[in-house]
């Protein structure tokens, strides 16, 4: 591992950033820090899973928040219902969300969607699985379920503290940033350089493009699964409106656009500078002038996608380049994964 | 069931398909010319709603005169938004424009919430409840006049749509854009003039919808997005992204699928029924029924 | 908590500002009565609303009536048992679960706040009491319904509102009293609720408790949130044909579904009966006009009730509001002076004595009794009694006319259909 090489310094600094992220959570006396700390982690972790298919892929999976969702109510309904315990349900909401992400990839990829229509009907797949929770009354409709916390208990992922589940959100956000830095080393990570730079010559350099794109796919969905199942157990409350809303999924997503979503460490960043941005502004503007916070939100989202079309982590990456320029071979910096 | 009643609900699926159809019109426009996803198309339709509303309260308007005006202004508006955040934004991955115009939507419900508050408000027009009364069947069946009106403009708009499309400079520009920006451009057509009257009069589109179906809905600040937005992109899909024929055909297809759907598996289902439709459209006709073309 | 003979320390008073801890802004304003006297002397409370969003029309209207509440204690001298301290609203957004939770954690962190009102949504409420129990917060909901909030065992919180059972129990009680009055038949029922977290409460409620009123349910219609169209329930009902609808929606869906009513001239044979905010909000009365006419409401309270004070009370609403006081305004708005009294009996803003204090409320005058006979919580922090009223619109006004002890008009059944 070398600094010199830009993935490994994402990976060193998204480490650092975590733990730093950690230690005020863990030092501050403010339950409100660490609740704006753990929602920041949480989004950081879906938007980094995203950017596995929707930055290094290429591909417009507008609607991540299916797959979110879907661990949510994975979670929601075995803790509720059969008393199983979140660690295991984390890996259950992987595995769940996945099979879904590879049905989507399987129908979309097959019949060719293209961008804009593949964007439009992961969109539509959320709010499908929004109406098909708020009338299957197992999982409780539109009153959604609630998971009752009273005592400790590491097993059942319950705490009275908030701190373990600021801690244990940003382990997940921490173990997915390593799995995007390892794509990104290996040869999916290559192939998928590939498919996005140009489909049809990866093609014919023998590339699978459609075994590609599926991967990426469902490992962004596995992981948003996983990152669901665990907000169900934070929020202590889920609902088919809340999990499947588009607002929060757009949320997500701004997260990463903003940061980079070419790289490590950009919708790393970006969601950790926009939902505290997010919550701070609420609460300076909060009781007074909640729709002149709409208009403020509104226009920053609209400013920060204009004056920063690639993202933080083009800034970062251009100092990285400039820094290292002299002492790094030439080599390395085209394994690098290039803006374009 | 009684035939009646299966007429009933058909001729009114058959007007909620027209209401949908005029909602979509400026959102197939502008997706087929600058294939730009527009989410904050919502927002001005429910602009539209709001000054009609302005319009009725402090002037005594009717919608359905000051529904030109409020399309010219709303027009300027959409041009100025496109000028300002969209044209820069052309080159920049879909992502970004999706999210711009995302960040456009949050800024307008905003605003809108700002200068008009958050409660429901009504256009007080009691004759466009009233209903036109058919002896069918056996029975009698009742539409509105605020329907039937919105069904009439959504064809006349198809048409006109599709005549300026062919017959016109700016239509043709628009054509050749949506084909071919690159090449248009090398024709010697100024695409981006085209790509601001197109954002401009998509925009304006969606407000005169509003205008038009506002003294048969309500209106709140968030009502478009709530409401309409995503039906919007199922007849958009449906109807071929693009293309305005599409677009009335689509609207007409939803409404009257919702009108079943919802009489076969529960009203509760209703949205089931279009968002169904939307996937399937999507798998297996994924350029629409018109097969991508603009008209 | 400081002790008062010793003295003023401000070295280490400021330390413990600046420390930026929780007791210390309420130490520094009532710890040290001797240096009171030159500072402003107040305290904060929180209300979590819905101030933007789907239920931002309730949020702001409940935020009216708060600010009201809060300027006439103010007024009249502040909290006595706190040495006159006046009350300083902090307003917090509620939209959705995890604002709720966020700004639940802020109010208390970052604002200080003594006692937090809220939350309006029961998802809402459920999440974020828990965290203010936790933080040993008392909190009042004197707006969000659902049984589990008082059911969980938790100590701070407390409810004003009834739970969700009363709205069939009374509705189903106040249909068959009337009936039975105007000598009229009564028997098929249909339901008419939106899928949301109310309308299925309370469609459960009502499938429940029909069969032991010796009503028939025929059909319950449920339709989704933001529907676009009602034609199909309403096609369906004119086949049903029952003698009365109960239903439960949101102001918008309820707009567009009146409106419907009238276009395809739909009227149950006895009446149609509403029950729970959406039905009782006085925009969406002023909204429908005419067309609401004969409409029967069903909730805690109505301005136009036979009870003391409470026409006083709403003419001050509707100064400043320009509407009447309902859809959990006028339960807020009591909250505030059953918080009020509650804080002058502790005589301190600790937490657990608010709480002890609040436990021990019994109320039977005051400002409260304009919508409550007695004010006082059970051992898990509900207010037992609480009933429900039905009122019927008129011309955008609703007027209680059931039970007979609070009405002021006689009621029309069967209602015509509104033209």
């Amino acid at each position: 591992m070398k600094l010199s090489n830009w993935l490994d310094w994402q990976l060193v600094a998204g480490c650092i950033v975590i733990l730093v992220a950690a230690g005020i959570g863990v030092s501050s006396p403010s339950e409100y820090v660490v609740q704006v700390i753990t929602l920041g982690a949480l989004y950081a972790a879906v938007a980094t899973a995203w950017s596995i298919a929707g930055g290094m892929g290429g591909l417009l999976l507008l609607g991540i928040i299916s797959f979110f969702g879907v661990g949510a109510y994975v979670n929601g309904i075995l803790f509720t219902k059969y008393g199983i315990s979140p660690w295991i349900n984390l890996m259950l909401g992987f595995l769940v969300a996945a099979a879904l992400g590879r049905l989507i990839a399987a129908l979309t990829l097959r019949f060719g969607l293209s961008e804009d229509y593949f964007a439009m009907f992961t969109v539509g797949i959320s709010q499908v699985l929004k109406h098909l929770l708020l009338n299957w009354e197992y999982a409780g409709q539109a009153t959604g379920i609630y998971i009752t916390i009273i005592q400790d208990d590491f097993w059942m992922m319950s705490f009275v503290s908030r701190k373990p589940y600021l801690l244990i959100g940003l382990a997940l956000l921490l173990g997915i940033v390593v799995i995007t830095y390892l794509i990104q080393r290996s040869e999916l990570g290559y192939r998928l350089a590939a498919v996005r730079l140009n489909n049809q010559a990866a093609e014919a350099l023998g590339i699978d493009s459609v075994r590609t794109k599926t991967h990426a796919i469902v490992l962004s969905a596995g992981l948003s699964g996983m990152v669901g199942a665990f907000y169900s157990q934070f929020s202590t409350f889920i609902d088919p409106a809340q999990v499947f809303s588009l607002a929060t999924n757009f949320e997500m997503l701004l997260g990463a656009v903003l940061g980079g979503r070419l790289t490590i460490i950009g919708p790393l960043l970006g969601s950790a500078a926009l939902k505290p941005i997010q919550d701070v502004m609420r609460g300076l503007m909060g009781g007074g002038a909640d729709a002149l916070y709409l208009v403020f939100y509104g226009g920053l989202l609209v400013a920060s996608c204009l004056l920063l079309p690639k993202g933080i982590a083009q800034y970062i990456q251009n100092w990285h380049k400039r820094h290292y320029a002299k002492s790094a071979p030439a080599e390395k910096q085209a394994l690098a994964g290039e803006i374009k | 069931m009684e035939l009646d009643l299966i007429a009933q609900i058909l001729l009114l699926g058959l007007l909620q398909g027209g209401v949908y159809a005029l909602v979509a019109c400026g959102l197939t426009l502008i997706y087929g010319v600058m294939k730009i996803v527009n989410f904050a198309h919502a927002e001005f339709l429910t602009l539209g709603m709001y000054l009609a509303l302005v319009a009725f309260e402090q002037f005594g308007l009717n919608p359905y005169v000051v529904a030109p005006v409020i399309f010219g202004l709303v027009c300027v508006l959409g041009a100025a938004f496109q000028h300002i955040t969209i044209r820069p934004a052309l080159k920049h991955p879909q992502i970004n424009q999706m999210l711009i115009t995302i960040g456009i939507s949050t800024l307008l419900v905003g605003l809108i919430q700002l200068v008009w508050g958050p409660n429901n408000q009504v256009v007080r027009l009691p004759w466009a409840r009233n209903t036109l009364d058919i002896e069918m069947f056996g029975g009698e069946i009742s539409l509105s006049y605020a329907r039937l009106i919105a069904f009439g403009v959504a064809i006349a708009i198809a048409a006109v749509a599709w005549w300026a499309l062919r017959h016109t400079r700016m239509g043709m520009g628009m054509r050749a854009a949506s084909q071919n920006p690159f090449a248009a451009q090398l024709m010697g057509i100024d695409v981006s003039r085209i790509n601001l009257v197109t954002f401009g009069v998509g925009a304006g589109l969606a407000a005169l919808a509003g205008a038009l179906i506002s003294p048969a809905f309500f209106m709140n600040p968030t009502f478009g997005k709530e409401y309409f937005l995503l039906t919007a992109f199922v007849i958009v899909v449906l109807g071929t992204m693009g293309n305005f024929a599409g677009a009335l055909i689509g609207g007409l297809v939803i409404g009257i699928a919702e009108a079943i759907g919802g009489l076969l598996l529960g009203p509760a289902m209703r949205p089931m029924v279009s968002l169904s439709v939307f996937v399937i459209v999507l798998l297996f006709l994924p350029r629409g029924i018109f097969k991508g073309r603009l008209t | 908590m400081a002790k008062h003979d010793k003295p003023v320390d401000f070295d280490s008073l400021r330390r413990r500002v600046l420390g930026g801890l929780v007791g210390a802004g309420a130490l520094a304003a009532f710890g040290f009565p001797s240096i009171g006297r030159a500072q402003a002397q107040s305290v904060k409370i929180g209300f979590l609303l819905p101030l933007t969003g789907q239920f931002a029309e309730s949020g702001n209207s409940i935020k009216v009536a708060v600010e009201m509440a809060v300027e006439e204690i103010n007024a009249a001298g502040g909290l006595s048992g706190l040495g006159g301290a006046r009350i300083v609203p902090v307003f917090a957004n509620s939209t959705n679960v995890d604002e709720a939770n966020t700004e639940t954690n802020r109010l208390i962190a970052s604002e200080g706040v003594i006692a937090i009102v809220g939350a309006y949504s029961s998802g809402a409420t459920i999440s974020s009491t828990v965290i203010a129990e936790r933080a040993g917060v008392p909190y009042l909901v004197p707006n969000a319904l659902a049984d589990e909030i008082t059911e969980r065992g938790l100590t701070y919180v407390f409810k004003t509102v009834p739970n969700f059972s009363q709205y069939a129990v009374n509705g189903a009680q106040m249909a068959k009293d009337l009936s039975a009055k105007a000598g009229v038949p009564l028997k098929s029922v249909a339901l008419v609720r939106e899928n949301n977290f109310f309308g299925n409460v309370v469609g459960r409620e009502f499938a429940a408790h029909l069969p032991s009123a010796g009503l028939d349910l025929v059909r319950d219609n449920v339709f989704p949130s933001n529907p676009t169209s009602f034609e199909d329930i309403i096609v369906r009902l004119k086949r049903d044909n029952p003698d009365v609808v109960f239903a439960a929606g949101e102001p918008s869906s309820i707009t567009l579904l009146f409106q419907q009513l009238r276009e395809l001239r739909y009227w149950p044979k006895l009446g149609w009966i509403g029950v729970g905010g959406g039905y009782t909000n006085p925009v969406t009365h002023d909204n429908l006009g005419k067309l609401a006419n004969g409409l029967i409401v069903v909730n805690d309270w109505f301005p136009q009730i036979n009870r003391p004070g409470a026409a006083e009370v709403n003419e001050r609403y509707r100064a400043r509001a320009n509407k009447d006081m309902l859809g959990n305004a006028n339960t807020t708005y009591a909250g505030v002076y059953i918080l009020a009294d509650a804080l002058n009996r502790a005589g301190s803003t600790n937490g657990t004595a608010i709480r002890d204090a609040l436990r021990q409320t019994d109320l039977a005058d005051g400002m409260p009794s304009f919508m409550y006979e007695r004010v006082w919580f059970d051992e898990k922090g509900m207010m037992p009694g609480s009933i429900l009223v039905g009122a019927q619109v008129n011309n955008g006004r609703a007027r209680v006319v059931w039970p007979d002890n609070y009405k002021v008009d006689e009621p029309v059944w069967p209602v015509p259909a509104p033209r």
